[in-house]
């Protein structure tokens, strides 16, 4: 054999071995690594996942939302049995505190919230003053997202003041203002308004939203007033009754002083106001309600969300409200349950999108990829309606707004056909005239 | 942890066999120099000289059959994960039209699952220990999860039939692939495939010892082959563990779409 021939042989045993080496060594996928530094959170393996709610537990609504806050917590299993369930293999840890439905009551509760470094997320506030410049600012300054399933004050969302972790499932009060001037103006054909309102950022705002729209129409705002400010409840009942009011929107909660209930029951003492129709607000929309003015709330209208579409959702029927009844001993006395189970559905999603598995089991979340996942949401078939959450926290973008007039409240009387019943978008009031 | 030379990674399997051949060729021709008188040499030359093709030919039937057979079982190996990838996310695309709850929890399962296969489940296959595996517990709670939504009114028919269909098939692939994970490499064929090498090695140093050592590059080459092709049943004897196995990359990439919301549509994807 010559020496070319040998020189063969070993080169094509060579590339042989050369081949076989690259194969048994070929590189795997490396690890990567994102977050870092004080905007991420470590859940270690085994460890809870905090979340907070901020509702208030002395408003119906409050109380019900927290029942639907834990029936969330509950479901991660699949099965509503009062056992709570799991998230990425993590125990929830809910740590309730109260809004007291005040600046104040949403700036403490907040504050104790965060005592909790690794507080995820929060469901809360149920009153509108209990988030704007409080809760949502002390909030947004830890980068941990809340989600409201009841405020409705448009000032929270307004993209001059909004606060970016702060979102909420509830429908902007634009829509309810614009709806219930159009049910005033050309259903019921009312034409001189007056608004009792009290001092709180919800009821305020509602209020102005729904003279806007009325005036707009062509109606007149005859009398504005606060029940809460000095002269109170008589002083805003003589002004309706001196500027001959045909309408009166009353957007106060039944945990005011005076509540919704006391100011409609001294606007029907009131012979020169008989004739005048009653507009309460979702707020108002509360078996308390009816049941604290009795007969005297018959004939009353009350606004809020179209309770329609979720009464006949199948999930809710079969699955979700034989479990609330179980849980709380009756169905829902106000409004925005599923707006709360919503919105704990939503923190859930937000933090399996923004986690990062860690093997063993631990868990890395990035504060605002947890922001980022909220705001990826788009056409979330949600129990209390469509939700896509924009830059500015609105996740409900628009919705079907009803009237509907007592007893037929749905509160009480579930199923009830609503008087009047429209569907808005927020684009849209933003947009037209 | 299965400590069996196949788990070892490629480059390592092949030294050994390289060392196991050029270390068994050194003793043979230790021996042969010490007992082989050279008057016996010419003789020894021609009766090897006559086995020769026999063994080669034996040697390479052998190989070619074992390369072959285990390289079919490691085609069937990727072709069942790649059923139960395709099932999976028939089941994943069902569970998009369940409530967003739902959807979420089946597709929690399914990463739960899904991440333990190329793990805990490769690993417990290629112990022979499949009962070790916590996959099958996961399938089983994901099935659960399946059986529980269809005993319910909400959701469609067409969605409760696509993911039972998904969650069925994903179970038969996974069966088929405990099967595979069960049957090893015929030890009998692989000591007579090793005997073969063994006397071509013998056989080719007879020649060298006759010849001289300037044709001792024959003998090597021979090595060499036995040492390749050895290594090379080793390295691929085993579907789920070692340099070649099943490939996992298909479950990875489903994973990264659940995670990424992908079967969620509710979930604008960037």
């Amino acid at each position: 054999m010559t020496k070319k021939t040998k020189l063969i042989i070993g080169a094509a045993s060579a590339c042989a071995i050369v081949a076989l080496l690259a194969v048994a060594l070929w590189p795997s996928q490396g690890p990567t690594d994102g977050c870092s530094g004080s905007r991420c959170t470590t859940v270690a393996a085994g460890e809870p996942i905090f979340l907070g709610s901020l509702l208030s537990d002395s408003d119906t609504q409050g109380i019900d939302a927290l029942t639907a806050a834990e029936l969330a917590i509950d479901y991660l299993d699949g099965r509503f049995d009062g056992i709570g369930g799991r998230l990425l293999d993590h125990p929830i840890s809910l740590i309730s505190e109260n809004d007291d439905c005040s600046p104040e009551g949403g700036r403490l509760g907040a504050e104790r919230l965060l005592e909790e470094e690794k507080l995820l997320g929060v469901i809360g506030t149920t009153c509108s003053s209990s988030s704007l410049d409080a809760a949502d600012t002390l909030m947004t300054a830890r980068k941990t997202p809340i989600i409201s399933p009841s405020n409705s004050a448009p000032s929270l969302t307004d993209a001059n003041r909004h606060q970016r972790f702060y979102f909420r499932t509830a429908l902007n009060d634009l829509l309810q203002g614009e709806v219930v001037a159009e049910f005033a103006y050309n259903k019921i054909a009312r034409r001189r308004a007056a608004v009792m309102f009290g001092p709180t950022a919800y009821s305020s705002q509602l209020g102005k939203a729904f003279g806007d729209r009325f005036k707009l129409r062509g109606g007149v705002v005859a009398s504005s007033s606060d029940i809460e400010a000095s002269g109170g409840l008589p002083a805003a009942l003589k002004a309706a009754e001196r500027t001959k009011a045909d309408v009166i929107f009353v957007p106060v909660q039944m945990s005011a002083k005076p509540s919704c209930a006391e100011t409609v029951e001294a606007i029907r003492s009131s012979a020169a106001l008989r004739s005048a129709q009653i507009i309460v607000s979702e707020a108002c929309q509360d078996r308390t309600f009816l049941t604290a003015v009795g007969k005297g709330a018959n004939g009353v209208y009350a606004s809020g969300p179209d309770a329609g579409d979720t009464a006949d959702d199948l999930f809710y029927q079969s699955e979700y409200l034989p479990a609330f009844k179980r849980s709380a001993g009756a169905a829902p006395a106000g409004v925005f349950d599923t707006n709360a189970f919503d919105a704990a559905n939503l923190i859930f999603g937000a933090i399996r999108q923004a986690a990062e598995r860690k093997p063993g089991g631990g868990l890395v979340i990035d504060r605002e990829a947890l922001r980022s996942a909220l705001l990826d949401i788009k056409g979330y078939s949600g129990l209390s309606g469509t939700l896509d959450c924009s830059t500015t926290g609105d996740c409900a973008q628009g919705g079907r707004i009803a009237i509907y007039e007592a007893p037929n409240w749905p509160v009480s009387r579930p199923g009830a056909e609503p008087v009047f019943s429209q569907a808005k978008s927020i684009a849209e009031l933003l947009t037209g005239p | 942890m299965n400590l069996s030379i196949s788990s070892l990674p490629g480059m390592v399997i092949l030294l050994i066999c390289l060392l196991g051949a050029f270390g068994f060729a050194w003793l043979v021709a230790i021996l042969l120099r010490r007992y082989l008188p050279e008057s016996s040499r010419a003789d020894a030359t021609y009766i090897t000289s006559n086995y020769m093709g026999a063994f080669g030919t034996f040697f390479a039937i052998l190989t070619a059959f074992l390369i072959s057979s285990e390289y079919a079982t490691l085609k069937s190996a990727q072709s069942y994960v790649g059923q139960e990838v395709a099932a999976a996310t028939q089941l994943a695309s069902a569970s998009a039209t369940l409530p967003p709850p739902d959807a979420d929890r089946i597709q929690d399962q399914m990463v739960v699952y899904l991440t333990s296969l190329p793990g805990a489940e490769w690993s417990s296959l290629s112990n022979k220990k499949p009962e070790d595996s916590p996959s099958g517990r996961h399938l089983s709670d994901l099935q659960q999860q399946v059986y529980t939504l269809s005993e319910r009114k909400y959701p469609s028919t067409a969605a409760l039939s696509s993911m039972a269909g998904g969650i069925e098939e994903m179970t038969q692939a996974r069966r088929q692939r405990l099967v595979i994970g069960s049957s090893s490499l015929p030890l009998p064929l692989l000591v007579l495939c090793l005997v073969a090498g063994a006397a071509l090695i013998v056989n080719a140093l007879v020649h060298v010892v006759k010849a001289g050592t300037k044709y001792s590059f024959l003998a090597t080459g021979l090595m060499l082959l036995v040492a390749l092709d050895t290594s090379a049943i080793l390295a691929i004897k085993d579907p789920f563990q070692g340099p070649f196995i099943a490939n996992a990359a298909p479950i990875e990439k489903l994973v990264e779409e659940i995670q990424d919301g992908r079967y969620k549509p509710w979930v604008n994807s960037r």
